[in-house]
């Protein structure tokens, strides 16, 4: 390992011969030039100096009436110099440098952040469709245009930013978490059940309730309507308005709650065995050398690592190692107690997904049974939720929906 | 560095690392005498090294047979 400090400071290396060494070594500590590895060998030293200090030396020589001889010398500065008259060596320089400067001009890694839903891959198919792609000039990329094209791609991205440094681009992406995007408010539209229930709660901010608290409502029922009747003294409709309907509604339900697992099931026993393969990668050209025998079956855990220079300017250089893990397939069959804790919990997590909803569980009954192959755990579940949606494709108000 | 003596630490039996020390007396692979501040030292042995020295301490090493002490009589 070469100490790449020593090697730019430098050190020369000289033979010492004279009456009196000592004296020489302790004049030089007294004017502090610091000498190291001094060397005794059959009759002469030998001692290692600093470049710098080199020309120091000269009439302390002369004085103590030693004679010198330079041995060896070591370091930067020497081997430039022993060097400048080799023309390629230093084009080699300059070309390295150049290669290295123009490998900046091209992207070579593309970091998307924050997609769950919409893959890479999706993300990348946009991008190959709009001719941005690994390797082309980093001056082409227009990170506003890119973002505007995955706006437009993708209805469910609520947020992106693209991001350009040294050869890299960072695609952060925010979904949109809610199950359907809320349409305008001022459209006209109808508040309609989405499950069988009584009517718990019912606030009317516009539109025309059809449904008071206690009534029951079936699936598909309206329960407010987006068309107000304008009555006159007589009681018969001389207008009708359409609203956009507003409410909050609340309706007791209960809930067929059905899970199940299978009594047998597979699981991987590892047997400890684990092969290493290392790889290296660069543009398309792969080499993953294999030795021995291949596992029949396997996990292969990949770790991975792209070259880089400084923090951000990655190399379309990869390498890595793939670790292989054999593992043989056992089945085994859950015991009561092993299913109850998992299906307990798969309730559990269903339970907590309706809270963030907004729903409130007020019981439930919930049996855990066994048949042939499988434990089960049905039930009911009895809950107040606001099952109810948008309809914009109103109906009548006099019945004809 | 404590002003009043050397500070002499001895590693094994092959390295020795003398602080506060004045000059070097002589030195051969086989023997080195060094001046401390009111005493000399002389380490026997073989194949022995300055590793380096400067105007703190001095670092010897090398295969150490025998130290000697020899404290000055003024």
């Amino acid at each position: 390992v070469i100490d790449f400090k020593s090697f730019v400071k430098g050190k020369i290396v000289i033979k010492l011969t004279g009456p009196t060494p000592e004296r020489f070594f302790n004049i030089c500590f007294a004017n502090k030039i610091d000498l190291y590895d001094i060397k005794y060998i059959d009759g002469t030293y030998y001692f290692a100096i600093n470049p710098k200090e080199y020309y120091d030396l000269k009439p302390i020589i002369k004085k103590t009436g030693s004679k010198t001889k330079i041995v060896k010398k070591y370091g930067l500065v020497f081997y430039m110099f022993k060097y400048r008259k080799h023309n390629c060596f230093a084009a080699g320089i300059l070309i390295a440098a150049f290669l290295i400067y123009l490998m900046t001009l091209f992207l070579w890694d593309i970091q998307m952040e924050g997609n769950y839903m919409i893959t890479n891959d999706m993300i990348m198919e946009v991008l190959n469709n709009n001719a941005i792609h690994h390797g082309m000039f980093m001056k082409q990329i227009d990170c506003e245009e890119i973002e505007k094209k995955l706006r437009n791609e993708f209805d469910d991205i609520t947020w992106v930013s693209v991001e350009a440094t040294g050869s890299q681009i960072t695609i952060y992406v925010k979904e949109n978490d809610e199950d359907y995007v809320l349409k305008k408010s001022d459209e006209v539209c109808d508040i309609v059940s989405t499950c069988d229930g009584i009517l718990d709660y019912i606030i009317t901010r516009t539109g025309t309730p059809l449904k008071s608290v206690g009534d029951e409502v079936k699936e598909g029922d309206i329960i407010v309507s987006g068309i107000i009747n304008v009555y006159d003294d007589y009681e018969t409709i001389i207008d009708k308005k359409y609203v956009a309907s507003d409410a909050d509604i609340l309706i007791r339900t209960e809930y067929e709650y059905d899970d199940s697992i299978k009594i047998r099931y597979k699981y991987k026993l590892f047997t400890g065995k684990v092969k290493k393969n290392y790889y290296i990668n660069f543009f398309d050209f792969y080499i993953c050398p294999v030795f021995g025998k291949k596992f029949e079956k396997y996990d292969i855990i990949t770790t991975d690592h792209q070259i880089k220079l400084g923090s951000s300017l990655y190399l379309p250089i990869h390498y890595g190692v793939k670790e292989n893990s054999e593992y043989i397939e056992q089945t085994a069959d859950y015991t009561q107690t092993q299913a109850n804790i998992i299906l307990e919990e798969n309730l559990n997590f269903f339970l907590n997904g309706l809270s963030e909803k907004g729903v409130q569980i007020v019981g439930k009954d919930v049996k855990m049974g066994k048949s042939l192959n499988k434990y089960t755990y049905t039930g009911k579940i009895d809950m107040i939720a606001p099952a109810y949606e948008k309809v914009y494709d109103i109906g009548d108000l006099d019945g004809n929906n | 560095v404590v002003k009043s003596s050397s500070i002499i630490n001895i590693l094994g039996n092959n390295t020795i690392i003398i602080e506060n020390f004045k000059t070097i007396m002589s030195y051969k692979s086989d023997k080195i005498k060094v001046k401390a501040k009111d005493k000399y030292l002389t380490i026997y042995g073989s194949k022995l090294f300055i590793e380096y020295y400067n105007n703190e301490e001095i670092k010897i090493t090398g295969r150490f047979e025998q130290i000697q002490f020899e404290v000055l009589s003024d």
